[in-house]
């Protein structure tokens, strides 16, 4: 697992990574802070996003070709990187059952209720399984075969629910505190941005900063900032501000009512299945994070693959048990989720970058 | 990873993408189902009382049709509307698929006791979309409603759907609101909905026979019953056919229609509005709030039943500004009705809101009474562009007035 | 039941992939495959049979509550 990712390759990764589960859970939290301007929250959050990329970018280029775990391991000692890599493994092994948790509950709210969403659970996670064993190049080759599939979804999504805009539905513009402002962007982050140190630092060795891994993650960044701000936008244009509220799922009632001459109509699945190759680049982003970090723990690096199955059948398992429930869910992803996110993706790389700096110092010094 | 299990693991996984693609868990086969094209919702003894129109398959799809009727109305009670889904099922042989209702309707008394409920039952389940048209029925049940067999259309469902969107396109005293429109005037603050009325002109009982259909003339119609207005959802009153063309001239839900004006000497002359658009803007000067209404109508001459001279613009100056007054009056009379009624149902407040935001705060929340206070400005410009394929009217020539 | 069905199914992946690795010289990862096997069929047993499994996500939440206190009186999340 040691082949260089380009950084086209890079850049649709991260773009995926910040659409990923971002779309289906914050248009509607954004709406209910700041009602019709929700895409301005969205904006700030991406901006916020872009800081937190250059500073993500600092630490991996000053521990360039190590993965997360190594750098774990030679910036904190040997047997505390080996607990920190462990714990990270472990919160990101819940955050693995966590999207699964979300994948199930969308397909068994809106397109199949009287399935278990166990069902869904299994399918995916072995979809999972059969991907990790093939490699993060292989992925990666494959979100570049889909990437102008997704962009032509994206844009033909965009151009069919045109006549149903009612661009007056985002007056007035501007109404809203700032600290709706603050708490709207810190939900971006931490849906989109925050988890993303920890994902792409385990890639790290895989980075060649020669060529222009910075500028990849600028541009993932900026389109996926784009994307998600039309959503918003077309969101509360189509629905209302109040809808957009309501609804779990807005940018799927925004696709339902897609109506082209009476002829290209109830097409709503195509944008699920928009969905499901975003959430399931970020799924296996996660694992990979997960596998690697385990592997490099007990030093079976060689040998990683071979986790894949015990670790995905514990996820299904767990994806069962982490929310039991919808309101569980909610309580938690307003609160504890924004803790944790703000640790391993604030706390955590600045906490890196010192070390780094502080080593770069004591080696000079010698 | 040896060939070996990496085989088997592929196998696997394509056995499982096979149990996935062929849909097998949820799966509802066509012949086990029945495609509801109507929902109709009444209340009755503290219980909603359901009642579905479900299509008929073998009578619309064949060429002659046999002797059954194109669709069936079966009703049952329940507490929830889910239980009412569930107890028709079960007299029912197959279970009801809803995703294709064009229409659902609710009687006079569910509306006064209100929507919101039943709404709420619409918009949560998965199976029903928001792409159909929400309306009241006047002066009969909705289950009578469902249950009239119309001329031409073989599914009265879409004989109402279409004959909603039809009307508001071309003669507009009425107005097809659908499901996720009413779901916005009810959320929102500052407007509240309006849904258009059906009416059985006729014996219900003989509606919902065959006969009604076989004869040129059906004894048995449904027939638009005007607006209804509500407060946020409960219905408070009715807009008679002037108001409700002033509603929709408003709220800019016309698009074409037709009216008449007196000619100076006696007789009418019959205009054709061939372009209406209207903007609303709101405004709040010194505390005080007016909207200005923007109305541009561009109109042609239908018809000529007096003697007047059309190559005079003087003559076409005049028509406008008759046109001009109809417009105004009709639009006076519907915010007229609304301010007694006691409940804005043209999306004032939006405008308002809209405009001056910090005003709103202080407004919003006492706006059923507040928006009697505003100033409403219309401004109506009518240009009669065309007078038909003849120039000069026969009338001219006919001689004597009007009869 | 289906407990027995998801034991079936690890033990003959596991038959695939083991012999290889435990000959290859690679007993940390068997012994760790078989681990997380054995963890993952008997949690996936005992969901069967109706014992609650332990949620991680409540550990998280009890400990960073201190954290998420702090958030929420900043205002930074809003509950």
């Amino acid at each position: 697992m040691n082949e260089q990712l380009t950084p086209r390759q890079l850049m649709i990764l991260v773009a995926y990574f910040i659409i990923g589960t971002t779309i289906l859970v914050v248009p509607s939290a954004l709406a209910a802070e700041a009602k019709q301007s929700a895409w301005i929250l969205q904006l700030a959050g991406t901006g916020s996003g872009l800081m937190l990329i250059a500073l993500y970018v600092q630490v991996f280029k000053r521990n360039a070709n190590s993965n997360l775990f190594q750098i774990n391991e030679r910036l904190f000692g040997r047997w505390i990187g080996k607990g920190i890599s462990l714990t990270i493994a472990l919160l990101v092994f819940v955050f693995c059952a966590q999207v699964l948790y979300y994948i199930g509950r969308f397909v068994t709210t809106q397109i199949m209720p009287d399935t278990p969403s166990e069902a869904i659970h299994v399918l995916f996670i072995i979809t999972v399984v059969v991907g990790m064993r093939m490699g993060i190049p292989s992925i990666a080759r494959t979100a570049e075969i889909y990437f102008p599939w997704v962009l032509l979804l994206f844009i033909f999504f965009i151009l069919f629910i045109m006549p149903d805009i009612r661009v007056n539905q985002l007056l007035p513009a501007g109404e809203f505190e700032s600290m709706s402002l603050v708490r709207g962007a810190l939900q971006v982050m931490s849906y989109s941005f925050l988890p993303m140190f920890v994902t792409f630092a385990s890639l790290n060795a895989a980075y060649d900063w020669r060529s222009s891994m910075a500028k990849a993650f600028v541009y993932g960044t900026l389109l996926s900032g784009v994307m998600l701000t039309v959503l918003v936008m077309v969101s509360t244009m189509v629905l209302g501000p109040d809808n957009t509220t309501t609804q779990l799922y807005p940018t799927y009632v925004v696709a339902r009512k897609i109506n082209v001459g009476n002829f290209l109509q109830r097409v709503e699945v195509i944008v699920a299945f928009l969905w499901f190759i975003l959430i399931f680049i970020k799924l296996i982003l996660y694992f990979d994070v997960v596998i690697m970090g385990i592997a490099e723990t007990f030093r079976i690096t060689k040998h990683a693959k071979t986790l894949t199955v015990p670790v995905g059948l514990l996820i299904a398992i767990f994806s069962a048990v982490v929310y039991p429930d919808y309101v569980y869910q909610q309580e938690w992803d307003n609160t504890t989720w924004v803790a944790v996110a703000l640790l391993i993706g604030l706390a955590y790389p600045i906490a890196l970058l010192f070390l780094s700096l502080f080593r770069k110092r004591k080696a000079a010094a010698k | 990873m040896s060939a070996r299990s990496g085989r088997l693991l592929s196998a696997m996984a394509l056995l499982a993408c096979m149990i996935a693609l062929s849909g097998c868990w949820s799966r509802k086969e066509l012949n086990d189902i029945s495609i509801a094209a109507a929902m109709g919702i009444d209340w009755k003894d503290n219980q909603y009382l359901l009642t579905v129109q479900v299509v008929n398959p073998g009578n619309v799809s064949q060429k002659q049709g046999d002797t059954s009727a194109p669709v069936v109305v079966y009703s049952a009670k329940g507490v929830t509307l889910n239980e009412g889904v569930r107890r028709l099922t079960s007299s029912i042989s197959r279970k009801i698929f809803f995703s294709h209702i064009r229409i659902v309707v609710l009687s006079e008394e569910l509306a006064k006791r209100g929507i919101a409920r039943p709404l709420d039952f619409l918009m949560r389940g998965n199976e029903i979309r928001s792409d159909f048209t929400v309306v009241i029925a006047k002066g009969n049940s909705a289950k009578d409603v469902l249950g009239v067999l119309t001329p031409i259309e073989k599914i009265p469902a879409n004989f109402i759907f279409n004959a909603l969107e039809v009307a508001n396109k071309e003669w507009s005293p009425v107005a097809a609101i659908k499901l996720d429109e009413l779901s916005k005037f009810i959320l929102a603050e500052g407007v509240s909905p309006v849904l258009s009325g059906i009416h059985i002109y006729g014996e219900p009982s003989k509606g919902k026979l065959e006969e009604n259909v076989k004869s040129s003339s059906p004894s048995v119609r449904l027939q638009h019953a005007g607006i209804a207005a509500f407060k946020k959802d409960k219905l408070v009153g009715w807009l008679n056919e002037k108001e409700s063309r002033g509603y929709n001239a408003i709220t800019d839900r016309i698009k074409r229609t037709s009216l008449h004006v007196s000619c100076p000497d006696g007789g009418v002359v019959g205009i054709n509005i061939a372009a209406i658009r209207t903007k609303m803007r709101g405004e709040v000067k010194e505390g005080r709030m007016s909207i200005q209404l923007q109305t541009k109508i561009r109109a042609d001459i239908s018809s000529v039943e007096c003697e007047i001279d059309l190559t005079d613009p003087a003559v076409l100056q005049t028509l406008n500004g008759k046109v001009e007054a109809v417009g105004k009056d009709v639009m006076r009379q519907a915010v007229a009705k609304a301010k007694r009624l006691g409940t804005d149902i043209f999306g004032f407040g939006i405008a308002i809101h809209r405009a001056d935001p910090g005003h709103w705060k202080k407004v919003k929340d006492n706006w059923d009474e507040r928006f009697k206070e505003l100033d409403i400005a219309m401004d109506v410009h009518v240009s009669i562009t065309g007078t038909g394929t003849i120039g000069e009217s026969p009338v001219n020539k006919a001689g004597d007035g009007p009869s | 039941m289906a407990a027995v069905i998801v034991l079936l199914l690890t033990v003959s992946i596991a038959a695939l992939e083991l012999p290889r690795l435990w000959t290859g010289g690679a007993k940390k990862a068997v012994l760790l495959y078989v681990c997380m096997m054995a963890a993952g069929n008997v949690a996936f047993a005992a969901r069967s049979f109706g014992y609650a499994l332990p949620n991680p996500s409540d550990w998280m939440r009890v400990g960073l509550a201190p954290m998420t206190e702090a958030l929420t009186r900043l205002g930074l999340i809003a509950s």
